[in-house]
């Protein structure tokens, strides 16, 4: 207390105790015993000569001489008279000006202590005058009590019993041996044979309790005499003891006081639970509990006792291997009862579940934005104001959280925070592990108190609490304790726990669970007795327990008795009320954006990663040849293919960082928002919403910058852009997919290259898919092994594009085409089957197996390319080649064969010679436009064609050009101009790589479209797993063959 | 119907069987090939030509050339029957005078070399005599 | 196999079925050209195959040029980077007669780097018209490689030009071959015409006379294709050449019939018939100045 005050409430004293009759000696005795809780002796004379001179004790009607001035305070706001009797007005104005005064300086809490303090003050010799009365409730109101309980407080002190009519109160309580008359709103709690009785007052306002004894029997509380008729705080954790009968806990006085804790009927039972970790060994064994609304229950035990995760087991994230927990008679781990407890139960992890990057405001929100649909935001605004206001919070409210190393607010500032998360909700039961761990004991009292005040209010709180303070640990309600091995070994008053396990140890002084003389309670203590070590003969302690957890088990089963509480047969209340899905999809989305538009550095380097890439490498490869004789020109540049590859890896790689540490970094916040049970498709579909937007901003930009430098037209911005923009965004899906299913950002990380390289390998753009190991690859057919990974997709995609629709190909495509493909049957086509025939011929009559052998492959070949041969049709020919067999084969058939071959040829020829003149008059008319002037087409191609990517697409770098494999020929010359052949059924979408179009469905589809549908269907495919975390379930299912579960604390 | 389309058939196959051993085809490029090498040191290689009789049918294959004056130009035969045997390379100018040709007296030449002292247009004639397979390669070489 | 197939049959029922159907076959084909089947060529094929056969090669003028004594100048040839700015098959052949002239001419004077170049040039060309794989471009590169293999080069490069022109003749393409060897027929003209300019060789002008004969045939031939495209424009140039060489005069004197001599087993014979070419020194001057401007126009 300060100076100021004391000062202040010297002066309040003085001037009632010399109203009317002036000051007696019971009333300056109270005040010296007053000061005596406070000060010194020396000071306490000081402020005693204090009193005395205000209070005019002592003094006759003989002014004050000379002192006047001298005791002037400082601000000079109080004079004091000279007169001896001062009118009244002036007293009440002194009055009113001290009372401003302490209202700047005193919460209210203390303000109503005072308020007792002066009424006690007047009870020490029953002198209520009117004046007197008058100036306390002056003040009273000067402290904004209200009326009605001040009435109420003044009636509790100066009333000599309870049955005083201003005493019906609900927020009296008696504690008696006679039950109050009929009707009466009074609580009674029956006392059995105490003298006298207890009353007990709760100022609502304020939420404190003050007791006066009426009775002549010696009451203790917290060990401390009362003396009777005196007003006396009733603080969390107190005991009264009375000579005979059960103690009186201040939680009992507390919820039954509080009629709200009865609006909310609340039943909640644990069953027996035991559980076991995946390696089989036991982390609970037969835990049962029950409890009803407005209780504070601490958890406490050695670390590996189990507290978390008999935590986890209450609060329906695990699931027990026996018993049930219910609430209200709902299965909380059944998955259809569970939907009745929705939001009934909040969880606050031990960890952080801040997003650091947003305000505190920020953060508490979105939060409720996704806990009530109906608010719209003037009104969450209000309630969040209100909740950090009542939190203590509404100061920092518009700072950012920050990480712990990077600390904005404080650590008590943070759990409070957390805890209001879960309280904005409202859920009737919650549970904190360890809450107070790492913060100051200033900062742990505070979250404690808070989670005191809102059992008050009727909620049901589990919090795992490890080695409180003596003052945290006296406010719970009640300790359950757990033994090494999840055995339960205590469960009741907190500060019964150490007299109990004293008793059980038969120490000394084992009635006593705390210090008299402090009221402290030494709570290593309990843990000393608990976990006491059997010493050896040289005194040191050995590893050996005294007393088992097994046998403070059987201890436990002998001396607790569990009083199981009815179920509670109806739905808790819920005002819980989520909002509809796409609105959850877009709250988060929001949030996600707002955490990373203020994370600055995120942002630049996300925004400036990409364009920065795309200059340095496009700068690097602007290859001007030798060829081009006038600067650069785009069709010499040799490094077009590898800038394609490239790209798609960037974006890849982009695609993949963004999104790898998303969902870990969210995973906390994913735990304790499943209570709310919110949409995981809305959360994922923020994710998405916000990994698209970027990526197809980074995207942009890098197509942006690098084409525009190494002059690739804006025809083809779109087509890269699509490409890259498929990729990228298949690659955040993927990123999401290790991110939702490894537990540390470092694992992901070194996951990337495992994804990223393969992407490489099998793009196409670095190994010829002609030249894999034969058992991966299939001559013909890009690869099966390449078609998971998205690269080989959309590396096809742009080259083929870029290719066949720049305005030079573009224009003569439709010849190109049909001019290889006549080329490719009238030369290459045509000789093998030449070839095929002769070998037939030359191993007609031969008689080894190997060239039985060889002339009947090619007799297979011969018979299945000849039928797929659709343009030159014979029907003689067909009939010949259907029936031809290896006995009926001859020269006269070889010579069919030839005849129609020569045929063949000759239709190829002259199909190919139309079209390579229809294609030279397409070429003519671009160069000689009517009415204008003449034009090179060559400049045409240099400006948008890109001639290694057409030697890369036309695999003019292969010599193989055509090979057999087993019965059928493989085209390897021109890809690009190569429409899919050898298509199996209307399902077979495979075809060589850098086909121009793709099979389905008994259709062709263009490769572009095609593959970017492809890309998308795998986005989707991911998303899928990513939904039903398969991967996850998958890695889990693969560590538990190997590792054993981790200690648990 | 089937009886007719049976019928063509058996004529077709008739036909090709009456065509004979037709189907030996002639592979002139390996003849080129020798020819080129029997080619005197000196003489540039300027141009081949294929000796294909179709086992007979055609008896006489001529080839329209350009010779310079100041020129000597060579002619190398090989055939299927051996060396230059069953052969023979006749030259006329444009008048249709025989120049030169390479079966004297009764003897297969492996060709001949010509010193053109007049710019114009020549015919190269190829005939077979005695042939059993039609089938070879010339080759012409030229040197100034 | 059967699965991923299922796959993908859901992924057409995902939608975007529609917009993909970009069918080129239908489009490509409906397209196909309009400027098609040209004169009754077909009847005469053989006829042409035959002038084909007897157009000289220009080897024989490049050997000439090597005798006069002429220097070698890449500049004079046609540069070999510019072979990607041919991109119809008209002058895409054309220029490959003009690149195989190059590369017999940078062969005779063993110039390995230029026959490399041309080498590629032409690999390019006969690639581009889909006769590419009738060019044996590794063993002539390996042979370009080393020199002293210039009588061997000479050979396989004459062979391989041969099986291109027999592979269009199969195939019905023999528009091509006249281009190649026209190409190919400037290119020698028009470099004769360059070293007679500076050296006034005798001889030089004699076979710049001589080639008469030549540009007679080659325009036979050319006259066939007249409706392709293209074509015109370069039967005119070089009927306007042959408007000059209408004033030359091959003049022949003969003296009896050859005589047959065996000299070592050998046949040689004598030619007895004596041919004069009348050319006047303004007419050399025109062809020359007319060579150029169709070769420029070739090569452009």
């Amino acid at each position: 207390m300060s100076e100021e005050i004391l000062k202040a409430l010297t002066q309040l004293f003085a001037i009632i105790s010399k109203q009317d009759t002036g000051v007696s000696d019971a009333e300056r005795n109270f005040v010296i015993s007053f000061y005596q809780q406070d000060l010194d002796r020396e000071t306490m004379g000081e402020y005693l000569a204090l009193y005395d001179k205000y209070a005019e004790y002592g003094l006759d009607d003989e002014p004050a001489s000379g002192a006047a001035t001298a005791t002037a305070t400082a601000d000079g706001e109080v004079k004091v008279e000279k007169k001896k009797r001062a009118t009244r007005v002036n007293e009440a104005v002194r009055v009113l000006s001290l009372g401003k005064k302490i209202n700047k300086t005193l919460t209210q809490k203390q303000k109503v202590i005072v308020l007792f303090k002066l009424l006690e003050m007047l009870v020490s010799d029953r002198n209520f005058t009117a004046q007197r009365m008058e100036i306390i409730e002056t003040l009273a109101s000067v402290f904004n009590v209200s009326r009605a309980e001040y009435k109420l407080i003044e009636a509790f002190a100066t009333a000599e019993d309870a049955s005083h009519p201003n005493l019906d109160s609900e927020d009296i309580l008696l504690f008696d041996d006679q039950p109050p008359p009929e009707g009466a709103k009074v609580g009674y709690i029956d006392s059995g044979k105490l003298d006298g009785e207890i009353v007990f007052i709760r100022v609502k306002s304020v939420d404190l309790y003050f007791i006066k004894y009426t009775g002549r029997d010696e009451i203790y509380l917290n060990g401390q005499l009362v003396k009777r008729n005196s007003i006396v705080l009733f603080s969390h954790g107190s005991i009264i003891k009375t000579p005979k009968g059960a103690p009186l806990y201040y939680s009992d006085l507390a919820t039954r006081v509080n009629r709200q804790a009865e609006d909310h009927p609340l039943s909640f039972n644990i069953d027996g639970i035991f559980f076991k970790f995946p390696n089989g060994a036991l982390g609970l064994r037969n835990v049962s509990l029950s409890e009803g609304p407005g209780k504070l229950i601490g958890i406490m035990g050695a670390s590996g006792a189990g507290k978390t995760t008999l935590l986890n087991v209450l609060a329906g994230l695990e699931k027990p291997s026996e018993g049930q927990v219910l609430i209200n008679g709902f299965n909380i781990h059944d998955p259809e009862q569970k939907k009745h407890v929705e939001g009934v139960i909040g969880y606050v992890a031990q960890d952080d579940l801040l997003i650091e990057e947003l305000t505190v405001f920020q953060n508490l929100f979105y939060n409720a934005k996704l806990c009530f649909r109906d608010l719209d935001d003037e009104a969450l605004t209000t309630k969040v104001i209100n909740v950090l206001g009542s939190l203590g919070l509404d100061r920092i409210m518009h700072l950012k959280v920050g990480n712990v190393l990077n600390k904005k607010i404080s650590g008590g500032q943070r759990k409070r925070l957390n805890i209001a998360l879960e309280l904005i909700r409202e859920p009737g039961i919650l549970f904190l592990d360890e809450p107070t761990s790492g913060l100051s004991s200033r900062d742990s009292e505070n979250v404690i108190d808070l989670l005191k005040e809102l059992s008050l209010k009727g909620k049901l709180i589990f919090t795992v609490i490890h080695q409180p303070s003596s003052d945290i640990y006296k406010m719970f309600d009640k300790m359950f304790i757990l033994d090494t091995g999840g055995f339960p070994i205590y469960y009741g008053n907190p500060v019964e726990a150490l007299s109990y396990f004293k008793r059980q140890t038969r120490q000394i002084a084992s009635d006593k669970g705390q210090c008299m003389a402090c009221g402290n309670v030494n709570v290593e203590q309990l843990f000393n007795i608990i976990e006491a070590r059997v010493v050896d003969e040289y005194g040191e302690f050995t590893g050996k327990r005294k007393v088992t957890p097994e046998e403070w088990s059987d201890q436990y089963k002998q001396h607790f008795n569990i009083e199981r509480r009815a179920d509670v047969r109806e739905e808790p209340p819920k005002t819980l009320r989520i909002p509809t899905k796409p609105k959850q999809t877009l709250i988060f989305t929001i949030r996600d954006a707002l955490a990373k538009l203020s994370d600055k550095q995120y942002m630049a380097i996300n925004l400036l990663e990409a364009p920065v890439l795309a200059l340095l490498m496009s700068l690097v490869i602007r290859f001007r040849s030798s060829e081009a004789k006038e600067g650069y020109l785009f069709f010499y540049n040799d490094n077009i293919p590898a800038y394609i590859l490239i790209c798609i890896i960037i974006a890849l790689f982009m695609g993949l960082t963004v999104s790898a540490e998303e969902i870990i970094r969210d995973r906390k916040i994913l735990k304790r928002e499943s209570f709310l049970n919110l949409s995981r498709s809305s959360y994922l579909s923020s994710k998405l919403i916000i990994l698209f937007s970027l990526s197809a901003v980074q995207t942009f930009t890098f197509v942006l910058v690098g084409n525009l430098i190494l002059g690739i037209g804006w025809g083809q911005f779109i087509t890269y852009w699509l490409a890259l923009f498929s990729v990228s965004c298949f690659a955040n899906v993927l990123g999401l997919n290790i991110s939702s299913s490894f537990d540390n950002a470092v694992t992901v990380y070194i996951l990337i290259p495992l994804l990223l390289i393969p992407q490489m390998i099998l793009s196409g753009g670095i190994f010829d898919f002609d030249k894999l190991n034969n058992a991966v690859g299939q001559k013909g057919k890009a690869p099966l092994i390449a078609d998971v990974w998205a690269s080989r997709w959309a590396y096809e995609a742009i080259c083929v594009r870029q290719f066949k629709t720049n305005p030079y190909e573009q224009m003569l495509y439709g010849y190109d085409w049909q001019i290889s493909q006549a080329n490719y049957r009238a030369s290459y086509w045509r000789s093998e089957l030449e070839k095929a025939v002769v070998a037939c011929q030359e191993n007609l009559t031969a008689k080894t197996d190997s060239a039985r052998q060889v002339f009947a492959q090619n007799l297979a070949l011969l018979k299945r390319e000849l039928a797929e041969e659709k343009q030159v049709k014979d029907a003689r020919l067909a009939k010949l080649v259907d029936g031809l067999s290896l006995t009926n084969f001859n020269d006269q058939a070889a010579a069919q064969l030839n005849d129609y071959l020569a045929r063949v040829q000759v239709y190829y020829g002259s199909l190919q010679g139309r079209m390579s003149d229809a294609r030279d008059s397409v070429i003519y008319a671009y160069e000689h436009p009517k009415g204008q002037p003449e034009r090179s087409i060559a400049d045409l191609k240099n400006q948008y064609h890109n001639e290694q990517l057409e030697k890369f697409l036309k695999n003019e770098n292969s010599l193989e050009k055509i090979t057999a494999e087993g019965d059928r020929l493989v085209q390897h010359l021109d890809p690009v101009f190569t429409p899919p052949y050898h298509v199996s059924n209307v399902f077979d979408y495979r075809a060589h790589f850098f086909a121009p179009t793709k099979p389905f469905g008994g259709q062709m589809w263009d490769t572009y479209y095609f593959n970017l549908v492809v890309i998308w269907f795998m986005t989707l495919l991911l998303y899928v797993t990513l939904y039903f975390e398969l991967l996850r379930k998958f890695v889990k299912m693969f560590s538990k063959v190997k590792f054993t579960p981790k200690a648990t604390s | 119907m089937k009886n007719f389309i049976g019928k063509i058939c058996l004529a077709f196959t008739a036909a090709l069987l009456l065509s004979g051993a037709a189907f030996a085809q002639c592979d002139s490029e390996q003849y080129s090939q020798k020819s080129l090498k029997a080619l005197t040191p000196g003489f540039t290689f300027v141009k081949s030509y294929k000796i294909d009789g179709k086992n007979g049918v055609r008896k006489n294959i001529e080839y329209t050339c350009v010779f310079s004056k100041d020129t000597n130009y060579m002619i190398r035969i090989q055939g299927k029957d051996g060396g230059a045997n069953g052969i023979v390379a006749t030259l006329y100018d444009q008048q249709r005078n025989e120049l030169t040709t390479s079966f004297v007296s009764n003897k297969f030449y492996p060709g001949w070399t010509y010193k053109c002292k007049s710019t114009g247009i020549y015919y190269l004639l190829f005939t077979f005599k005695e042939s059993e397979s039609y089938c070879g390669a010339a080759v012409l070489g030229f040197r100034r | 196999m059967k699965k991923l197939n299922l796959v993908f049959a859901l992924l057409l029922l995902f939608g975007c079925s529609a917009q993909v159907a970009n069918t080129d076959e239908s489009r490509e084909t409906t397209e196909v050209p309009t400027v098609v089947e040209t004169s009754p060529v077909q009847l005469s094929d053989d006829i042409v195959a035959g002038i084909m056969q007897s157009i000289p090669s220009p080897i024989e003028t490049s050997l000439l040029i090597k005798e006069t004594g002429a220097a070698y100048s890449v500049s004079n040839l046609n540069d070999p980077t510019i072979v990607t700015t041919y991109n119809d098959s008209y002058r895409q052949a054309l220029n490959l007669g003009v690149y195989s002239t190059d590369l017999g001419f940078a062969n005779l004077y063993d110039k390995n780097q230029d026959v490399l170049n041309f080498l590629n040039s032409v690999k390019t060309l006969a690639d581009k018209l889909n006769i590419g794989q009738f060019f044996d471009y590794k063993t002539i590169k390996e042979l370009a490689s080393s020199s002293g293999n210039v009588e061997k080069l000479l050979q396989l490069t004459q062979q391989n030009f041969e099986r291109i022109n027999s592979h269009l003749n199969d195939q019905k393409r023999e528009n091509l071959s006249i281009l190649i060897l026209t190409g190919g027929w400037t290119e020698a003209l028009y470099l004769t015409t360059l070293v007679h300019q500076k050296t006034k060789n005798k001889k030089l002008k004699e076979k710049i006379g001589e080639q008469k004969v030549a540009l007679d045939q080659i325009l036979l031939v050319l006259d066939f294709y007249k409706n392709k495209p293209n074509f015109p424009s370069l039967i005119a140039d070089l009927k306007e050449l042959q408007k000059v060489y209408n004033r030359v005069e091959i003049k022949t004197i003969s003296t009896g019939k050859p005589v047959t001599k065996e000299v070592n087993g050998e046949l040689v014979v004598e030619d007895a018939t004596v041919s004069q070419i009348n050319i006047s020194d303004a007419d050399v001057d025109l062809i020359t100045s007319l060579t150029k401007s169709i070769r420029s126009k070739i090569i452009k």
